[in-house]
């Protein structure tokens, strides 16, 4: 955070790069989703601002509390959308660090996105519809199956930059990848394995276990209407927009790029500071990070247009036997790299 | 929704239908669930009955022409052949019929084949969460919707088969034309066999699940593609051939049949019997003799008392239709057996043992028609009423069987 005046975190909290403006990434996210898929079986899709549109419908709807539901049901969708908010205030948007950047704030993250999943499962629980129980369940197991795995993957980046700060990791991985150009073999097994797994989490089509709207009716959200059932969609979009954010700055350096070097001496060391930076280069690297999210989101949505869904006990099947030991691989090959390299 | 006396085995129940996202007619499963795994499952049907039948004997023939092809949405030109030739056969006329006219009605029957297979494989990638397949089939059988337009003026309920012969010529122009779309499509249809084959997430989806033997395929007295996947050499066109599947037959057409019984072959088999489709269409429209496209003199509004009965392989299976006349315009007893309803018993066995996650494919493994299947009535296999005259009709065994069952 670079502007420390009251009015300046005001404006990057509500307004850019916070609030206001995850809440129109979260629906451009939804959009470019659609009309990718769409696109992909030769349909037209929707229009720009169909989301919008969507997100009003619902929230102009009655919302219906069906009898007997716990406390769960309508407190927990609302606590998503502010889980996935407070997720996407970690986000690199135009500098190295998010809104919100500390010391490891990584496991923080970790730690979020494992609230977020037992929120899916409280939803689901506390709806009392067998249909939406057994989401409930199959969203707790796929989140078993697909934590592990993901931050083997995230922590690929770890071991490269030697930080648990996103904004260290942001800084440091092209630079640790050009320094090292052999690290692109296990980083894009990890790459490939943090897509796959973070699409559990999106509930999107190869896993979307709990929601499965053909097998269980849309499994733990079958109860929800309305304002709650906006919050949850709504919580979705921006989770996917944040850890899309979060995957593209370990991983392919957020905002890094030729804009942040305004001379070849610097650009493999990264003392500058930002503010010295001018107002061209921000936009530059805020174009950057719109690009590389949208790659990833490209990635995800390939995913779920090109295959079909498994079913949950295949699903577990795989994370725990391919992924996990595959991941775990990619984390031994950058670690055998880091020491065997420089002694070479 | 968990009853109160449930037994202690079962965790819960579950109700797929009457409404439900993934079947759009009404027929309500009851699922005893123990984790993801089906202990029991209970059927009923009964929601959309019209009481067809008596509407049949209600009206004349002519009229029931239209009435019979609107017995199901899907098969409606197989209700309207069964029902022609029928209707052909109880007035003795049926050796009239000009040869033309059994070539193009051969010709509307496996295009409704065609379209009918092409919506149940995209439907049943919906079901396994794979939409780009799904769309993708449906986006190109339009082209079997068009050709069928085109000739008959009407995308469903074409009613193109009438008493002696077909409603519509097929010009030679729309014959060159057709010849081009069916070949073009037989092209998309292998695309589509390949992705359903080499999509490991569709794949493994479909394998091994809802299996049913060929014994048991044979005991639940299956039908159609559900037999055929199992192992059962039955198919109507082949094995008691009308119109002119004896030709085709000797043209070296043969039957589909797989052996595994589950929904990946149930699949396998509906995809090879569309490209089988396709070549018989060609074959037909290649082969197509000239000459008068219907009967010459009218055909007789009233019929002398007399009884008839057709079997035909609808998309779905095995269709019978009989017919008694008692020298009134109006048939005085109209049957009809359907291959969803011959299908159920093995539907239900078959259930057993999937896990939830199957039911939608399972379900959607017999392609069930539930208003087709809505007109029988269910009787007890003790008292053993009769309901059609003929006792050699399969219908009885099947009810009897449902009733064992129950």
């Amino acid at each position: 955070m670079q502007d420390t005046t009251l009015p300046g975190i005001l404006f990057q909290f509500i307004i850019f790069p916070g609030l206001l403006f995850i809440l129109i990434g979260a629906l451009f996210v939804d959009y470019f989703d659609r009309k990718m898929f769409a696109r992909g079986q030769k349909r037209y899709g929707p229009v720009i601002l169909q989301p919008i549109y969507d997100l009003l419908k619902l929230l102009a709807k009655e919302n219906i509390t069906p009898e007997g539901v716990g406390d769960g049901f309508t407190l927990a969708p609302a606590l998503q959308l502010i889980i996935a908010f407070l997720i996407a205030f970690f986000v690199p948007v135009y500098t190295f660090s998010g809104i919100i950047s500390f010391s490891s704030d990584l496991i923080f993250i970790f730690f979020l996105i494992t609230i977020y999943a037992g929120l899916i499962f409280i939803v689901g629980y506390s709806s009392r519809n067998p249909l939406g129980l057994m989401g409930a369940m199959r969203a707790a197991s796929a989140y078993m199956g697909f934590a592990i795995p993901f931050a083997c993957a995230i922590l690929g980046t770890v071991l490269i930059t030697g930080s648990l700060q996103i904004s260290n990791i942001t800084k440091d991985i092209i630079p640790g990848i050009i320094d090292n150009p052999v690290y692109v073999i296990p980083l894009g097994v990890l790459f490939v394995i943090a897509i796959v797994s973070a699409t559990v989490i999106f509930e999107e089509v190869p896993f979307d276990v709990g929601h499965a709207e053909t097998e269980i009716a849309s499994g733990w959200t079958i109860e929800l209407t309305g304002r709650s059932l906006a919050f949850v969609r709504l919580g979705s979009f921006v989770l996917k927009f944040a850890l899309a954010g979060i995957i593209a700055a370990v991983f392919l350096g957020g905002p890094w790029g030729l804009a942040l070097l305004p001379g070849p001496q610097i650009a493999f060391n990264s003392n500058l500071a930002f503010e010295d930076l001018g107002m061209g280069s921000k936009i530059l690297s805020f174009i950057y990070f719109l690009i590389k999210i949208l790659v990833v989101l490209f990635l995800i949505t390939m995913m779920r247009t090109l295959q079909g869904r498994i079913r949950v006990d295949q699903l577990i099947r795989y994370f725990w036997r391919y992924f996990l030991p595959v991941s775990l691989l990619g984390l031994l090959g950058i670690l055998s790299i880091r020491i065997f390299i420089p002694i070479l | 929704m968990t009853a109160p006396n449930l037994p202690e085995k079962f965790d819960y129940k579950i109700h797929v239908g009457p409404s439900h996202p993934t079947h759009k007619e009404p027929i309500r499963f009851t699922f005893y669930l123990r984790g993801e795994h089906i202990e029991k499952v209970d059927l009923r049907i009964g929601h959309n009955h019209r009481g067809i039948e008596k509407a049949l004997e209600a009206r004349t023939f002519v009229q029931n022409l239209l009435l019979v092809a609107r017995l199901s949405g899907m098969a409606s030109n197989a209700h309207q052949f069964a029902y022609v030739q029928n209707i052909e056969k109880c007035a003795d006329l049926y050796h009239e019929v000009p040869e033309r006219a059994h070539w193009l009605r051969v010709i509307a029957s496996e295009l409704e084949r065609i379209q009918s297979h092409m919506l149940w494989y995209g439907q049943l990638a919906h079901d396994a969460g794979f939409n780009t397949l799904w769309h993708t089939v449906w986006r190109d059988r339009e082209i079997v919707m068009d050709m069928l337009e085109k000739w008959t003026g009407n995308r469903v309920n074409y009613a193109i088969c009438s008493f002696g012969g077909v409603r519509r010529d097929l010009s030679e122009e729309l014959r060159s034309e057709f010849v081009e779309s069916i070949k073009k499509l037989r092209n998309y249809v292998e695309s589509h066999k390949k992705i359903a084959e080499s999509e490991k997430t569709y794949y493994v989806r479909l394998r091994g699940v809802a299996v049913l033997s060929r014994d048991d395929a044979l005991r639940y007295c299956a039908v159609g593609p559900t037999a055929r996947a199992s192992g059962v050499s039955t198919d109507i066109r082949f094995d008691d051939p009308y119109a002119v599947y004896g030709e085709l037959k000797k043209a070296s057409f043969d039957r589909v049949v797989y052996n595994n019984g589950d929904v990946l072959d149930t699949n396998r088999v509906r995809l090879d019997e569309t490209l089988v489709s396709c070549d018989m269409v060609l074959y037909c429209l290649e082969n197509l003799p000239t000459g008068e496209y219907r009967m010459n003199e009218e055909f007789p509004r009233e019929l002398a008392p007399n009884e008839s009965i057709q079997r035909i392989e609808a998309q779905r299976g095995e269709e019978i239709h009989y017919v008694r006349s008692n020298g009134t315009d109006k048939p005085d007893r109209y049957k009809i057996s359907t291959p969803t309803f011959a299908n159920l018993p093995a539907l239900k066995h078959r259930l057993l043992g999937c896990k939830a996650a199957d039911i939608p494919v399972a379900i959607r493994s017999i392609d069930p028609c539930i208003a087709c299947a809505e007109r029988v009535i269910i009787v007890d296999a003790k008292s053993s009423k009769k309901t059609v005259g003929n006792k050699d009709l399969r219908l009885k065994n099947t009810m009897t069987r449902i009733s064992c069952n129950r």
